[in-house]
């Protein structure tokens, strides 16, 4: 019985860190961040190579054809990292739309290019959990009517994959005419959402028609599943950093460390406990 | 979820009123510190908790204003559809700098249990080698 990871999913999460110390340290992070899109298309291509943003497509397509959980791991060293990269609208949600709903044409259209890195798609799935400010989108003859809002990885999106309140998903490309783009920057700099307001945008619906809530389900479960392993990947590495400074400032004559308030604080064995347990969870839910 | 609808949740409505309950008590403790400076008698452990207690009800009111936000508690540098001026989200940040500040949580109440309740002192650890 084995409920650890695999030696090759060890080894794509030990080389995924060492190259994101070596290419992509705080520096370049913050660098990242101050762009206007946070994103970095030289890094995103460079992460190709290792097979990151192709995780979910098959190898037919360019890609690793690897399963979720694999992409739950890397999302979870990339968050170690507070890497700013288009991981979960381009690297999960998308590929998995178009492998579901999808038909041969638009897979073709756009999983090699999201495999590779050049292309990225945004995902515009917030209102499937609550609209705020009015927002919903639907299909009409082919034409995108309404807003939506935290639409993800927005900002370098080529395309956006818009789940609408009939349960459509539909793609319409970055360049459609009636379609307009705001960036809503929040607290979190690493990432920019948008709201995406529509006016006779011409898109295209993947599947049929009025057949998208399973699909849509899904992509909810995985996204909040990766969001998980992001949470739990910045929290591992911030108490890492943790330990590390009470290990070394000294305050009152001593490693601040060595007090008893502080070593309370610091939970060590609960965040090695937690990575474990994520990773069993994830491997027993079938996707 | 409008501002109403958040209110309708049994479990927002709950630490509403025990967040609410913790503010009163504070109301009242300082009206009973202000008593005893006006007659000059000395305050006691009563004046030692105020920082702490403060700090963290300042830091717990935002967070909670940020639950009941939802999404749009997380959109800052005057976003479209920022609420109040990110004004939940600053405080929220800048409280747990005060928790820090101006002794920490941990050291107010080493004060509290030493200078308050008479407990005896940290010993002055030794150089661990």
């Amino acid at each position: 019985m084995d409920f650890g990871l695999s030696p090759e999913q060890r080894l794509l999460v030990d080389t995924l860190r060492r190259y994101l110390e070596e290419e992509a340290p705080w520096g370049r992070v913050r660098d990242i961040m101050r762009r206007d899109t946070a994103h970095d298309p030289l890094l995103w291509q460079g992460l190709a190579a290792l097979g990151v943003p192709g995780v979910l497509v098959p190898a037919a397509y360019g890609g690793s054809g690897l399963a979720l959980l694999d992409a739950v791991l890397i999302a979870e060293t990339l968050a170690q990292g507070a890497l700013p990269v288009p991981f979960l609208g381009s690297a999960v949600l998308a590929p998995l739309a178009l492998l579901a709903a999808g038909t041969p044409a638009p897979q073709q259209a756009w999983l090699p290019q999201l495999a590779s890195g050049r292309a990225c798609i945004g995902v515009a799935l917030a209102e499937q959990v609550g609209g705020r400010e009015g927002a919903g989108m639907v299909l009409r003859d082919g034409r995108l009517f309404g807003k939506a809002l935290f639409v993800l990885d927005a900002a370098a999106a080529d395309a956006f994959l818009v789940a609408t309140r009939e349960g459509d998903l539909v793609l319409v490309p970055r360049e459609a005419p009636g379609l307009r783009l705001t960036l809503l920057p929040t607290v979190d700099e690493t990432r920019r959402l948008g709201e995406l307001v529509c006016e006779a945008a011409p898109a295209d619906c993947l599947g049929s028609r009025g057949e998208g809530e399973a699909v849509i389900a899904r992509l909810l479960a995985a996204a909040w599943l990766v969001l998980a392993a992001e949470i739990l990947g910045a929290s591992e590495r911030a108490l890492d950093m943790a330990v590390a400074y009470a290990k070394e400032r000294r305050q009152f004559g001593r490693p601040i460390g060595s007090f008893q308030a502080v070593k309370h604080s610091v939970r060590r064995d609960g965040g090695g406990a937690g990575a474990g347990a994520f990773a069993s969870l994830v491997r027993r839910l079938r996707f | 979820m409008t501002a109403a609808g958040a209110l309708d949740d049994p479990v927002l409505c709950d630490r509403l009123v025990q967040l609410q309950g913790q503010v009163l008590a504070m109301k009242y403790h300082a009206l009973r510190l202000l008593t005893c400076a006006l007659k000059g008698e000395p305050a006691g452990v009563a004046g030692l908790i105020v920082k702490l207690n403060g700090c963290q009800l300042n830091h717990d009111l935002c967070a909670l204003a940020l639950e009941a936000m939802g999404e749009l508690g997380v959109l800052y540098h005057r976003a479209k559809y920022e609420r109040a001026r990110g004004a939940w989200m600053y405080q929220y940040l800048f409280s747990l700098g005060l928790i820090i500040g101006g002794g920490t949580a941990q050291i107010q109440k080493n004060i509290i249990g030493e200078r308050g309740l008479g407990l005896p002192r940290e010993p002055r650890g030794e150089e661990k080698r």
